[in-house]
């Protein structure tokens, strides 16, 4: 199954759009989807694995694949793999 | 179709959208994201209701509020606005929307540097956030530019969680509060680079290093850091309302006390479209004076829609929402 991370932080504008898209697209597609506070351990694990810069990013496979809100359609594209 | 429209979600567009469902108004908030500017302060002590409360903490309770009353809030972006047989069509990235009026409250958006590199590193080390993205740089070396306070706050976070701090500012002193450049001045790790502009971003697939110009001596040095914030101000972006409302001379929406806009260039008003908050050409860029203004651009487009030529209302206390 197809593996989301989404990471964030508390005061970033940009992050509550991504997290909403992402919940919207768990209740049409199956896939795991994981929320990542950049200021937990495990988050801070992946800043340093992805080399993350900004936030929202979007890490799909252990992969990067969007840093900032991608379009619906560019979402799905990548949760279906 | 939608009673109101309402571009922009943060203190102007969330407490419009309030005031608008409360008056059982079908209202419908698009906006890129929640909070605008007020997210980037840390301390909010000048709130009412509030002794201090984090600006994020704040703009949240804005939200929530706003969804409580009824408003629908779209996360999309705007790009142009026609009005069709006294409809307004609203087109976004996604979708197109039908409304009776709008509310523009969309606010200001950080300035950019316009240098070489800037634009290609966006996301992979150059940042307009701070309190964003600052957290991801934990040991590493950072560049802040700005002489305000919001450059200054960011040094002052950044001295947390960076190794090393380079604040680059084209003046001799930082014209931010005395108190914040005093505190920046007293911390070890961050060094002041007045006098200078950055004249170059450099990097490959991350962002490597920034060139800096003394503007005395026209000498440039390149400063080797992982990131760069650029805090140098706000500026609007009304160039997709240019034709439909009346500008001024800094691109900000001209309103009367009533939040009504204007034809472009004349003084007759423009009927259905109603502007608050700091992309209009009020005096006080304040998320109390926003919240104020985003009430009565919603309460104005009330009447607007009840054809009510008074400006009057009844308390809104007295209409609690069932």
């Amino acid at each position: 199954m197809v593996k989301v991370q989404l990471v964030y932080t508390k005061m970033c504008p940009h992050c509550p759009p991504a997290k909403e898209l992402f919940r919207e697209l768990k209740k049409q597609y199956k896939f795991d989807y994981k929320e990542i506070d950049v200021v937990t351990p495990e988050g801070q694990k992946l800043v340093i694995k992805h080399s993350i810069m900004s936030v929202p990013t979007v890490v799909i496979n252990d992969t990067v694949a969007f840093v900032g809100v991608p379009s619906k359609e560019k979402a799905i594209q990548a949760i279906k793999g | 179709m939608y009673d109101v429209i309402i571009v922009g979600g943060a203190g102007a567009g969330l407490t419009a959208g309030i005031y608008a469902a409360r008056r059982t108004l079908k209202t419908l908030i698009i906006t890129k994201n929640v909070g605008g500017q007020a997210l980037e302060t840390d301390k909010v002590e000048n709130y009412p209701g509030y002794l201090k409360i984090s600006g994020s903490k704040l703009m949240e309770n804005f939200q929530k509020q706003t969804m409580k009353s009824g408003a629908e809030i779209v996360f999309d972006g705007v790009n142009e606005i026609k009005e069709e047989n006294r409809e307004f069509v609203v087109k976004t990235d996604s979708a197109k929307y039908r409304s009776k009026s709008i509310i523009l409250a969309f606010g200001k958006t950080p300035k950019s540097l316009d240098v070489q590199g800037e634009s290609k590193f966006v996301g992979k080390g150059v940042s307009y956030c701070t309190t964003c993205d600052l957290p991801l740089y934990k040991n590493k070396t950072i560049a802040i530019v700005g002489g305000g306070n919001s450059a200054l706050e960011g040094a002052l976070y950044g001295s947390e969680i960076a190794k090393k701090v380079y604040l680059i500012h084209r003046r001799d002193e930082y014209r931010g509060f005395e108190c914040l450049t005093e505190q920046v001045k007293k911390k070890k790790n961050v060094e002041l680079v007045l006098n200078s502009v950055v004249e170059k971003i450099n990097g490959d697939e991350k962002l490597k290093s920034v060139v800096v110009k003394d503007v005395r001596t026209n000498k440039t040095k390149e400063l080797v850091v992982d990131g760069i914030f650029i805090e140098i101000g706000l500026e609007v972006k009304t160039d997709f309302v240019k034709d439909l409302v009346k500008l001024d001379e800094k691109g900000q929406i001209v309103i009367n006390n009533l939040c009504e806009t204007y034809h472009p260039n004349t003084d007759r008003i423009r009927p259905g479209i109603f502007a608050a908050g700091d992309v209009t050409n009020i005096p006080f860029k304040q998320i109390v004076v926003s919240a104020g203004e985003g009430c009565k651009a919603a309460l104005q487009a009330y009447n607007f829609i009840h054809g009510m030529k008074e400006t009057g209302v009844t308390a809104d206390w007295l209409h609690e929402k069932k």
